[in-house]
């Protein structure tokens, strides 16, 4: 056989977020020669950490659910080779996440159905009947997932419209009278930036169970996910290369990419053509003459999610304690206000979580406060751009921006922690721009594309495009979220292998 | 008189590399070399393949205590391109990263670890004869004091580089069929070494290909600058005190002015017409490894990996000889790293025909194609299965008018 320079790859995969590697771990498994490009200088996109003084932060990988024996991501992992491999750690069985609210009353999530019920009904007595329904049509609208529940069905799993019309805000007010059990059971919906119009039950359906499935953090870091996969990839013959943006590409007569190009002016062959990079900025990649008006117009006027300020702190040495659960504070009236926050009293609403690292055990190293942030906010500074790979300066007036929200998102916490401000060594924080950067999206949206009950086939994203050998893939395929986009990578790879078959061997793991 | 198993000449990486390996086999080995170390040697940019040799001869530890330049790839320029590789991406699976070094520092570490092994290292030891048979070689030096001695081994590894010891003793040299040229070099201050940019050597080539600069960062922030060009043009810089050597390195534009105010650490030097060969690289009772053998040219820093290669391949050779096995000298080792030799011979060609220029400087690059390059250029150049080894001798010229054809079409 001639050996030729250069090589094309069955599947060239754009992007090494969970998606990008969770796909490049399908095919590899089953044979094809894979490449990954991730233009960062650290692979797994939202999986990504960052140390700052010795202490290790999650960018977006918090904690995850169903990772109980048996239960989907337990499989999904198991199917991936990692799952014995990651350290992670079993929040609270009696309270995984507190949801806390102005008053000082903290309502705690209990894993598994029995026990949430039950711990919500010493809150709530009088209202079994409303929690009983709640957790029926939890379980009932899951059901209506076949891969979430390790099953094959359908042609191309969108999903039905009695389903993803139900709004999740309307659907939990029509359980009950009660206000307050309104909030506690909406109280984490910064899970998935819930908006009260729009957000459709079913994500928050999907994302309740598989927390009460089985809560987990991640020892030392959620970048173990990247890192093990990546081992994996590699065992199976597959590469992964950091530093390759993918800018264009080159098609051939029949309108097939033949190649992608890098920043670098690298290119890279390939039959199959992966991208797990936001579908409006796959479209400006990939070339929008590529596309049909009506497609490109859909993609790209497709509401983001809102973006985020997370705010990290370091603790002195043995000052805090280790917290196993989260808290989600809530200092207004009503959980679905806080994403759509006015200045003065900002932030309403934020999520506060202790990283567990090994080495200080009982005491937390440090916390993170996630909080919503409009994109708008740090628009002026946008045409600059800045990651460890390529510094840049910013103006030192966004420093200054950056310093005035910390101090306001620390005030709040004394008023849920009082005296922590003593404790605190060091404080930092990332705002949309650095997520936009680190991502390489437009807005440094938290979630990607935004679902919408009242419109929800408009937000669903097929896999398959009007280029033949272009495939999309990620959170905005199918859900944001660890479980999520791992179920969107599967959905991703049934264009090229056999799903009932490859669902065995998820359930056979 | 002393007798020995193994007497090795030459205290360089090819020499060292050889002694620590047979030492760590059992036998009684000696090394005569002509200086006092540390002594100045041109070489300063290694390759990330000459880490396994190095690893294999047990000499690694003890130089990566010396916390060396790290090395992680290699920049080429012309004009305004620019091509950086990176061994991380590379098709052979290998090591990284290699260092820059300081020679002086790199082969007195080298030869301070092959003593510790218990070679007895012999420095101010010149060879001055020798001969030869099929069971006892006998080596006549002199020593600092100017006495003259005889030592007898079993052996004999000619690691004299330069030196040529053995060819020149035996009339094995055999000229290059490379045009005639030179290097002038110095170390210098570095000043505007930013903390962002890579360290990594870079490359930058002008004189339509013809001539090329070099700068290798050192880890204690000094630079070494060498031009290479043809002899004539060399000589002409190395005039009153290399003179115009300086100018060219303070104003040459695309330096953009890095070494425009730097100090030289000392007067330039040069070197001319090193580029040479051998009939063969063995005989009865010896073997040559290292620069002994053939030198082409330092464009792609491949000379201590081709020492350290032929060192370790020599000593393994060697073992087997002494244990009275027979050896197929030619086949198992001379093809062998004439082979190695060849690859690198046709990217040297390359270079001064601009066919690598012409590829590394595309608009655009098949990033496996630059992977495998970037193998042979870590050194990998045994690895058959690259096809930018296998096919060496045609597939830079091939590839060079595709890509004119291909970028003239696009021009038009
Ligand atoms: C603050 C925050 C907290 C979160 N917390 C949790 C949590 O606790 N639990 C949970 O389950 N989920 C959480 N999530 C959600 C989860 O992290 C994401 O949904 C998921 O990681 C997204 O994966 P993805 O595959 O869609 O791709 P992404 O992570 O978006 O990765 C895309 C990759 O593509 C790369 N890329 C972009 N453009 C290019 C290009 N041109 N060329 C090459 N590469 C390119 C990017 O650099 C990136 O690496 C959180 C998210 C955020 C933002
Ligand atoms: C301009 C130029 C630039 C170069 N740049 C690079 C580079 O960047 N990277 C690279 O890898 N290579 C480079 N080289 C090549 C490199 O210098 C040699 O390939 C390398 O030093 C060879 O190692 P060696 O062990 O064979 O010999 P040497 O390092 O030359 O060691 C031989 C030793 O033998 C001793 N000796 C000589 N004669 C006798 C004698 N009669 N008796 C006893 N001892 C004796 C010598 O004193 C010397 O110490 C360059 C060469 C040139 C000319």
């Amino acid at each position: 056989m001639q050996t030729s320079p250069g090589k094309e790859y069955d599947f060239v995969i754009i992007g090494s977020g969970l998606g990008g590697l969770a796909c490049a771990n399908i095919l590899a498994s089953e044979g094809f020669s894979v490449v990954v490009l991730e233009k960062n200088h650290q692979i797994g996109g939202h999986l990504q950490v960052y140390s700052r003084d010795k202490s290790i932060y999650d960018t977006g990988v918090h904690y995850v659910g169903s990772l109980n024996e048996g239960e989907n991501l337990f499989q999904f992992f198991r199917y991936f080779g990692i799952l014995d491999k990651l350290k992670i750690k079993k929040m609270d069985e009696d309270r995984f996440d507190v949801i806390r609210f102005d008053d000082g009353c903290e309502y705690n999530y209990a894993q598994g159905f029995d026990n949430f019920k039950s711990t919500l009904l010493t809150y709530f007595p009088e209202e079994e009947a409303a929690i009983e329904t709640y957790c029926a049509k939890i379980l009932e609208i899951c059901n209506k997932f076949p891969l979430y529940n390790l099953k094959v069905s359908g042609e191309d799993y969108q999903m039905d419209g009695d389903v993803t019309g139900i709004n999740a805000h309307d659907y939990i007010a029509s359980l009950t009278e009660n206000i307050r059990l309104r909030n506690v059971l909406a109280g984490s919906n910064l899970l998935y930036a819930g908006v009260k119009e729009k957000t459709p039950f079913y994500v928050h359906a999907l994302i309740m169970k598989s927390y009460l499935s089985g809560a987990y953090k991640f020892i030392d870091g959620g970048s173990q996910i990247a890192i093990q996969m990546s081992r994996t990839i590699r065992q199976h013959g597959g590469k992964i290369f950091k530093h390759k943006k993918v800018v264009s590409a080159h098609y051939n007569d029949a309108g097939e990419i033949t190649d992608v190009v890098l920043e670098n002016g690298e290119t890279v062959k390939g039959k199959q053509f992966i991208s797990n990079v936001h579908p409006s900025v796959t479209i400006d990649i990939f070339g929008h003459e590529r596309f049909l008006n009506v497609y490109k117009n859909r993609i790209q006027s497709l509401e983001n999610s809102i973006s985020t300020f997370l705010v990290h702190v370091s603790f002195h040495e043995n000052t805090f304690e280790y917290l196993n659960y989260n808290i989600y504070q809530h200092h207004n009236d009503d959980v679905w206000s806080g994403i759509d926050y006015e200045q003065e009293s900002w932030p309403q609403t934020y999520f506060i979580c202790t990283p567990y690292i090994s080495r200080t055990g009982k005491y937390a190293d440090s916390m993170s406060i996630m909080t919503y942030m409009n994109a708008e906010e740090t628009a002026q500074w946008s045409s600059s751009f800045k990651t460890v790979a390529e510094p840049g300066k910013r103006e030192a007036d966004y420093e200054q921006f950056k310093i005035e929200k910390e101090a306001r998102v620390i005030k709040r916490l004394e008023e849920v922690f009082p005296g922590i401000s003593e404790k605190i060594k060091m404080v930092h924080s990332a705002t949309p721009l650095t997520f936009r950067d680190y991502i390489g999206n437009r807005d440094g949206s938290l979630y990607g594309v935004m679902k919408n009950s009242n419109s929800p086939a408009r937000t669903q994203i097929n896999t398959k495009t009007r280029i033949p050998n272009l495939h999309l893939t990620g959170q905005n395929i199918s859900l944001h979220g660890i479980l999520g986009v791992t179920v969107s990578a599967f959905i991703t790879c049934f264009s090229f292998v056999d799903k009932d078959k490859l669902v065995q061997k998820v359930k056979n793991a | 008189m002393k007798k020995v198993d193994v007497v090795v000449i030459g205290a360089g990486p090819a020499g060292t590399v050889a002694a620590s390996y047979l030492k760590k086999q059992g036998y009684d080995v000696t090394i005569l070399e002509k200086e006092k170390f540390p002594r100045f040697q041109i070489g300063e940019s290694l390759l990330p393949c000459c880490m396994e040799h190095l690893e294999e001869a047990g000499l690694l530890e003890a130089v990566k205590a010396r916390n060396f330049q790290k090395k992680t790839g290699a920049a080429f320029m012309r004009g305004e391109k620019r091509c950086e590789f990176f061994f991380s991406e590379q098709f052979t699976d290998g090591w990284a990263w290699t260092w820059q070094v300081k020679r002086a520092d790199f082969d007195s570490t080298l030869a301070e670890a092959t003593r510790a092994k218990g070679v007895e290292v012999n420095f101010e030891c010149e060879v001055l004869s020798v001969t030869c048979s099929a069971t006892v070689q006998t080596l006549e030096y002199k020593s600092a004091d100017g006495n003259i001695h005889n030592i007898e081994a079993r052996f004999i590894i000619d690691s004299s580089g330069y030196g040529r010891v053995l060819p020149r003793l035996f009339d094995l040299s055999k000229p290059s069929s490379f045009t005639p040229r030179g290097a002038i070099f110095s170390h210098l201050e570095d000043i505007n070494r930013t903390e962002e940019a890579s360290n990594n050597i870079f490359v930058h080539s002008f004189d339509n290909n013809r001539s090329w600069i070099w700068a290798i960062p050192f880890s204690d922030g000094l630079t070494s600058v060498g031009i290479v060009g043809d002899k004539e043009k060399i000589i002409e810089l190395a005039e009153n005190d290399g003179e115009q050597y300086k100018t060219f390195i303070r104003e040459f534009e695309d330096l953009n002015g890095r070494f425009k105010n730097s100090e030289l650490k000392f007067e330039p030097r040069h070197i001319l017409g090193y580029s040479i060969g051998v009939k063969k690289m063995f005989g009865e009772g010896f073997v040559l490894s290292g620069n002994s053998t053939e030198f082409l040219d330092p464009i792609f820093s491949s000379g201590v990996t081709f020492a350290t290669a032929s060192g370790l391949l020599s000593a393994k050779m060697t073992q087997k000889h002494l244990q009275g096995e027979i050896v197929n000298w030619q086949k198992d080792y001379e093809e062998v790293v004439q082979g190695g030799i060849n690859v690198f011979r046709s990217y040297v060609s390359g270079w001064y025909t601009g066919d690598f220029q012409t590829i590394v400087f595309a608009k655009e690059i098949d990033m496996e194609i630059k992977n495998q390059i970037c193998s042979v250029l870590a050194g990998y150049v045994w690895d058959q299965s690259n096809p930018f080894v296998k096919k060496h001798d045609t597939i830079l010229p091939t590839l060079a008018k595709v890509i004119k054809m291909k970028e003239s079409r696009g021009a038009e």
